[in-house]
């Protein structure tokens, strides 16, 4: 019924998440929503976490998955850049993400937009959905609200787009 | 030795029972078939995230080795995967540096095992699997759904029912490249118009004693059905 809000019910995140690349980089959005079942869990939320300086992560799916799983590529990725004695690169940042999720798939629900700039390849956008495939696109979106983003984005998204444009 | 992670490591324990239980993106049905020069294959770049058409650009035909290609359907991260491994192997034969490389058939025995193997563990790799090659001019063509099987012209999954058929009306030895393109896209329209899950961008690729994947094109398809001429026309008792 409408009173028995299942308050109980794991945190997952009602969530949109967008990453698209343009000419000079890429731009990431997210909304603020996380539920419970029906209640609003936290109406502040940042879906869209850091992993280094150059690369960031939107996180959708289950909260407590993407936030371990960021946390976990945080920690690599750290360490990665010290041994490397330079920025990691997106696609780097998008394969530690990838192998978490692929071989914690029956585990895992959680689908991850990776987005970042590095000086090898510039702004780039890796889709991650549930299962672990990672897929290079020129623009992602992901989260039970992008459902309603396909048709949009179909028809809007254009290469070599300038930064207000994207 | 394809399964080479280490126990307890962060990235994926090997000590507890895992399973995949369902696949989340899936790729369409590949077809192939045997000609004068070598093997043909094609497959459309759909991604599907179940009922929905989520990604449009994805390769599913891969070039391995020197000899080799192969296609995939099913799962797409298991699909990675699998290339993963096999990049491996032809790493490791490439040390060897002994004029010598994995041909069609070494390629396609490895990739049985592999998924036999990880059946037997209730962990099965959630692909059907294509794989073609020429080597010092034998032409192979083999695929793998759950059993290993060899044959003039293959397909995955709605390819056997509805692409196999008009192969083995059409199919002959020493079809011309030309003949076994429009073969193939006979099949691939087919498959466009009764495959849920197909998408109108496909590749085909071309392995003689080299692999070429060509860039991705869309068929044309017909639509001129007299019905749809009048549409208000019978309107009321039409079906």
């Amino acid at each position: 019924m409408d009173l028995d809000m299942n308050v109980n019910a794991p945190h997952s995140m009602g969530t949109t998440i967008i990453g698209v690349t343009y000419n000079g980089g890429v731009v990431l959005g997210a909304d603020s929503r996380t539920s419970t079942g029906m209640y609003v869990a936290n109406r502040a939320s940042d879906k869209i976490t850091q992993l280094t300086d150059n690369v960031y992560v939107c996180r959708s799916g289950s909260a407590a998955d993407s936030q371990i799983v960021s946390d976990y590529v945080r920690y690599f990725l750290h360490q990665h850049t010290i041994q490397l004695g330079q920025p990691a690169t997106v696609k780097v940042a998008a394969n530690l993400i990838r192998l978490l999720s692929y071989n914690n798939k029956n585990m895992l629900q959680t689908g991850l937009i990776v987005g970042g700039w590095d000086k090898y390849e510039g702004g780039k956008i890796y889709g991650i959905p549930l299962g672990g495939t990672l897929i290079e696109q020129p623009f992602a979106i992901g989260g039970s609200g992008s459902s309603y983003l396909y048709g949009f984005f179909d028809q809007a998204w254009k290469e070599g787009m300038t930064k207000e444009e994207a | 030795m394809a399964l080479k992670l280490p126990q307890n490591s962060l990235l994926g324990s090997q000590s507890d029972s895992q399973r995949t239980l369902y696949p989340y993106v899936t790729g369409t049905s590949v077809v192939a078939l045997k000609y004068k020069d070598g093997i043909l294959m094609a497959a459309d770049m759909g991604g599907s995230y179940g009922s929905t058409l989520r990604y449009k650009s994805v390769e599913r035909l891969k070039p391995i080795g020197k000899h080799s290609l192969l296609g995939a359907s099913g799962e797409i991260s298991d699909f990675q995967e699998i290339l993963r491994y096999l990049n491996e192997i032809i790493l490791y034969d490439n040390m060897w540096d002994d004029d010598n490389s994995l041909g069609p058939k070494e390629v396609h025995n490895y990739l049985t095992r592999v998924m036999y193997n990880r059946r037997n563990m209730f962990n099965p790799l959630w692909n059907s699997l294509v794989l073609g090659g020429v080597k010092n001019g034998n032409k192979y063509l083999g695929t793998y759904d759950w059993c290993k099987l060899e044959d003039n012209h293959v397909a995955t999954g709605f390819g056997n029912h509805l692409a196999r058929p008009i192969l083995r009306q059409e199919w002959h030895e020493n079809l011309s490249f030309e003949d076994g393109v429009k073969l193939l896209e006979k099949c691939m329209r087919v498959l466009l118009y009764r495959d849920r899950s197909a998408v109108n961008k496909l590749q085909i690729a071309k392995i003689t004693e080299g692999v070429t994947i060509h860039e991705p094109y869309s068929l044309k398809t017909y639509w001129e059905f007299s019905t749809f001429e009048n549409p208000a026309e019978g309107a009321i008792g039409s079906w």
